[in-house]
């Protein structure tokens, strides 16, 4: 419904420029995991702990979750903030769905008092 | 008067022609009584980043009565158009509102709005749907390039953002309201009620405001002369007043005086 945006252009760059093997071991359920013959260098991470930036500050999760599921962990109602992830907007519909893997970059905004404020 | 003189915005109807912000209050609840003495029907809020570590403090929304007032998710402190942009579509998810009071700062000091970046994310902006209300300078010409490019209103400064110096180029918002087909609310620069009722009778269709409120001795009080300030102006604007003339003209008649 919404246009492609630059910014979400730029999101999918983003992500397609991140080294693969990153990229690789996310999604995987355990039995797909298979290591390829080219890619014998290619290290596993079966620990599962992922890093994201969350509000510019690196965060640890036990590993991929959904939006739903970090926003319970933070304590944080659903209801009353919007988020980001890889700079493009997660609707409220998709907070179940959406999963924040590796080196995401995650935005968690709210509305505070502001006008036409003096800094 | 409400009935007869609505204040129209995308559609939208309104009674209240004064916009308020919900900065720099001293508490949410005083804050909730100013908005209510100034009767305002929409406030604008900002959008920043949850603090992950403090998630104590209160929720500004438990504060704001949505069923009497529209929340307007403002882009202030944004210094480019891709933070501006990014910031109204998170306050549209946020909000479930597609309004945005756009700002893009161009320098820090004054505070005074980058027009070209304004212009562009007031394009994109529009594009994807949003009802664009952008704080700008007081340039007719830029008025208008906004208003071309789908700006529902437009929103000029009286004076920089939190100056207090009320309306600074009278000619110029009279020269942007002649010339507007969308409303014109003059954002910034008001300080004391007098300030607001100039824009009103200068013609403009609302006025929006934080500080002079919120930093009043008391809020409250001045919020009660805002609005009553916004609905004398008005009233002054549509009533006609006399022209301005150098010299006196006598009320009383000047036939049967005692002693001639």
């Amino acid at each position: 419904m919404r246009p492609a945006s630059a910014t979400r252009d730029r999101a999918v760059l983003r992500l397609t420029e991140r080294p693969q093997s990153e990229a690789l071991t996310l999604d995987l359920p355990e039995h797909a995991k298979v290591p390829s013959a080219a890619g014998a260098g290619a290290t596993w991470r079966r620990s599962g702990l992922v890093t994201i930036t969350l509000n510019g500050e690196p965060y640890q999760l036990d590993g991929p979750v959904s939006v739903s599921a970090l926003l319970a962990r933070l304590a944080i109602d659903g209801r009353r903030v919007a988020v980001e992830h890889n700079l493009v907007v997660v609707r409220r519909a998709s907070f179940d769905t959406t999963t924040i893997h590796e080196g995401d970059t995650v935005e968690v905004v709210n509305f505070v008092g502001g006008g036409a404020p003096r800094r | 008067m409400a009935t007869t003189d609505p204040f129209v915005i995308a559609g939208r109807t309104f009674t209240s022609r004064l916009i308020v912000g919900s900065g720099k209050y001293s508490s949410f609840a005083v804050m909730a009584q100013a908005h209510e003495a100034a009767g305002a029907e929409i406030v604008t809020v900002a959008v920043r980043r949850v603090n992950i570590n403090d998630r104590s403090k209160e929720s500004l929304l438990d504060y704001i009565d949505t069923a009497k007032r529209a929340i307007l998710p403002n882009t202030a402190a944004c210094f480019t158009a891709d933070e501006a942009i990014r910031t109204a579509r998170l306050g549209r998810e946020a909000g479930l509102s597609n309004w945005v009071k756009l700002e893009v700062i161009g320098d820090e000091k004054t505070l005074f709005p980058d027009n070209e970046a304004l212009l562009e994310a007031t394009r994109v902006l529009v594009k994807e749907g949003f009802v664009v209300l952008p704080y700008v300078i007081d340039d007719p010409v830029l008025c208008r390039k906004l208003e071309d490019a789908g700006a529902a209103a437009v929103m000029p400064l009286g004076a920089p953002i939190g100056s207090g110096l009320g309306i600074q180029n009278a000619n110029n918002l009279r020269i942007i309201k002649e010339q507007a087909r969308v409303p014109v609310i003059v954002d910034a620069g008001v300080g004391t009620a007098s300030d607001a009722a100039v824009a009103m009778e200068l013609g403009a269709d609302a006025v929006l405001m934080n500080t002079a409120i919120a930093g009043a001795a008391d809020p409250i009080a001045m919020a009660r002369a805002m609005r009553l300030a916004v609905e004398a102006g008005r009233l002054a604007f549509l009533a006609g007043r006399i022209p301005r003339k150098m010299y006196a003209t006598a009320s009383s008649p000047l036939e049967g005086l005692v002693g001639r």
